[in-house]
């Protein structure tokens, strides 16, 4: 395999700066990934120490994307980069917003995690839950392998998971209206199920725009807003 | 024919000599020189053409036949390329061997230059940490590992302790990554399945924890009744025959219950998911309080003699503070006899914040000191039990010291006494203008 993009500077130390910048958005990425274990965790086992202990780190996700930022635009300021350099840039300030997001539903799912770890567990869509969790928090490592690997292939592999995630997540809407239907007092409890579901769903979703930024960065193409199959079409030609 | 350069320039002088003279006999002798001397040097032009034609065929098939110095050349050549190449042969053949041993390790092991980009690993790097060859050569490793435990670790650059992390594509394995540098700033990174031994010592943990949770409930009950008996004495009803046994059975079941609740403690300590509040603990108040404490429980006559930076703050949960402290004082107490002094000093340094516990108490043999910490050791069984200590004080001690980082340090004299020095981080301490 050919050395990666960015291996090919005159000035080192710009090689450096770029690495550095990289690397940094990958322990964020590291970090956003442990949020989603343990999140998702927490609302599983009930273990609502857990649930805040996601809420209270969130705000380390949110310093290292004012840090990666600020990094990126004194990259911009100083060297005005050009080309695929210029498009790492881009890719990076893109993928930081959207692991920011993924970090606010992370949050969001253990808030949820501590508010139901005092009430009684209901039956039932907790296994689903689970299931749909492991499966996005695949994803989003996937995703960020892709990145670190500058790989569309596996960038486009990923953002196949998306519309399994989105089926899990109209399946376990459905069984939870089923549930409510069945018994109403449930139905608060159920919501709150819901809304994780959602939030995992959504994190499914900006994981995506993650593989597509992969796409743009490797390929300078812009796959954006176009149904999968067009963007298969994109990758694969002209390689 | 001596085929050094000597015998060339012989070759020479007398090939001019030669010509000279029969030129001379045509009355051309410059004539026949110069003609001499471009033979001559056509000859070596040859020469020096099939020595580069063999050279690049890479000298594989047998050198040209040659005459004079050349023959000497090219068989010199020739066999030192046949030198190389049998030195080559035996070399890539330890190094396929080598490679092929670390490849078979069941650890993974991966080898990073000064910035960190991975340069080789094996097959166990690639199971357990999903790296993949050979795209991820020249990728940084911390792009790959991306666990916050491991970016930390890897940040710090402190690798006496391997780093616990759940392995990247699987998280029911936990591995034991743990760096070595060697060379001219490389580093060796080796990671460890200690999925089993992490598995057994939840399994050791949690035993204990719920075997004494189980004994404590019967306790409580024995207890229950053993007081209501007591109570029936005291007050002269039932036999008085039974009020040294029944005395004798509570006893021993308060101790059985500090025990059970020492174990509980520990089991608490060990467990895995700590978050440590940053609430301040006021160190020298709870030292002052457990001092008071244990003047009125024991009913001491120990010499006391503090000496407490009052100002100096700790982060941490107060709890944890409290039953350190309370069992290195009543170790203390324990093992001085009456009339003995105590000195508490509580200080800072540039290492951090200590407590030294120092007694003029019997002391503890050097041979015994490392296995102090250890549940249940005793120095000396017959005397440590009649004293009612649970065997649990100081392992309690050490937990607490090791989840905030610090370590206990011990020092002891047979017959002059101990001393227990808390050592806690520096990271610990509540800032000074906070205590001002």
């Amino acid at each position: 395999m050919d050395k990666p993009l960015i291996d090919q500077h005159i000035s080192g130390q710009f090689n450096v700066e770029l690495e550095d910048v990289r690397q940094q958005v990958m322990a964020m990425g590291g970090l956003v990934e442990q949020q989603i274990a343990d999140a998702v965790e927490a609302l599983v086992d009930g273990d609502g120490e857990l649930g805040d202990t996601v809420e209270r780190k969130d705000y380390k996700v949110n310093r290292m994307e004012v840090t990666i930022d600020e990094r990126c635009s004194h990259i911009l300021a100083r060297r005005s980069p050009t080309a695929s350099d210029l498009r790492l840039i881009v890719a990076i300030i893109k993928t930081i917003t959207d692991l920011e997001r993924i970090g606010d539903e992370a949050e969001k799912i253990g808030r949820m995690g501590s508010q139901l770890a005092s009430q009684a567990k209901p039956k039932g869509a907790y296994a689903e839950i689970e299931r749909l969790g492991r499966h996005v928090r695949e994803m989003v490592r996937g995703v960020l392998d892709a990145f670190a690997r500058m790989d569309p292939d596996a960038a486009l592999e990923m953002a196949r998971e998306d519309d399994k995630i989105d089926r899990e997540y109209e399946g376990i809407i459905r069984q939870c209206i089923t549930y409510m239907m069945e018994d109403p007092r449930m139905i608060r409890r159920t919501l709150d199920i819901m809304w994780s579901a959602r939030a995992l769903e959504r994190i499914g979703d900006h994981a995506r725009n993650i593989c597509e930024y992969v796409i743009y960065l490797v390929q300078g193409k812009d796959v954006r807003h176009i149904s999968l199959e067009d963007m298969e079409k994109e990758v694969h030609t002209h390689r | 024919m001596s085929g050094s350069w000597t015998g060339e320039l012989w070759l020479l002088a007398v090939g001019l000599l030669v010509g000279w003279l029969i030129g001379s006999l045509a009355g051309l002798p410059w004539v026949a020189a110069f003609i001499v001397t471009g033979l001559y040097l056509a000859w070596h032009v040859y020469n020096v053409h099939r020595l580069q034609r063999w050279l690049s065929r890479n000298g594989r098939n047998e050198p040209p036949a040659g005459w004079g110095v050349w023959a000497v050349i090219y068989d010199r050549i020739y066999r030192m390329q046949r030198r190389n190449r049998k030195r080559k042969r035996k070399l890539g053949r330890i190094l396929s061997e080598f490679s092929a041993s670390t490849a078979a390790l069941p650890d993974a092991a991966v080898v990073l230059d000064p910035i960190g980009c991975i340069q080789w690993f094996n097959d166990a790097a690639e199971k357990y940490l999903g790296l993949r060859s050979p795209q991820d050569y020249g990728q940084r490793v911390g792009n790959l590992v991306r666990h916050p435990v491991f970016t930390r670790y890897m940040l710090r650059a402190d690798y006496t302790k391997p780093a616990e992390i759940p392995a990247p594509e699987d998280q029911s394995i936990t591995l034991s990554v743990r760096v070595i540098p060697y060379g001219s700033d490389q580093r060796l990174l080796i990671a460890r399945d200690v999925s089993e031994a992490k598995r057994l010592e939840t399994m050791r943990r949690d035993f204990i924890a719920n075997a004494s949770h189980e004994l404590r409930t019967p306790l409580t009950v024995l207890q229950g009744y053993l007081e209501m008996m007591e109570d029936d004495l005291s007050m002269g009803r039932g036999t008085s025959d039974w009020e040294q046994p029944v005395q004798e059975m509570s006893g021993q079941a308060r101790r059985m219950a500090s025990i059970i609740g020492d174990l509980l403690r520990l089991a608490e300590l060990e467990s895995a998911n700590i978050f440590l509040p940053h609430a301040r603990v006021d160190v020298s108040a709870i030292i002052r309080e457990q001092v008071d404490e244990h003047r009125g429980l024991l009913g001491s006559d120990h010499a006391f003699e503090l000496a407490l930076d009052s100002g100096l703050s700790l982060y941490g949960r107060r709890d944890d503070y409290t039953s350190a402290f309370s069992n290195l004082l009543t170790n203390a107490l324990r093992y001085t006899p009456p009339g003995g002094e105590i000195h508490i000093r509580w200080w800072a340094d540039a290492q951090g914040a200590h407590l030294s516990v120092a007694d003029s108490g019997i002391g503890i043999p050097t041979r015994d000191i490392p296995r102090l910490t250890e549940r249940f050791y005793r120095v000396d069984v017959d005397r440590s039990r009649s004293r009612g200590g649970t065997g649990l004080g100081l392992a309690i001690v050490k937990h607490v010291l090791e989840r905030y980082g610090g370590s206990l340090g011990i020092a002891s004299e047979m017959g002059k006494g101990s001393e227990f020095v808390c050592h806690f981080p520096l990271d610990l301490i509540v800032s000074t203008e906070a205590k001002a």
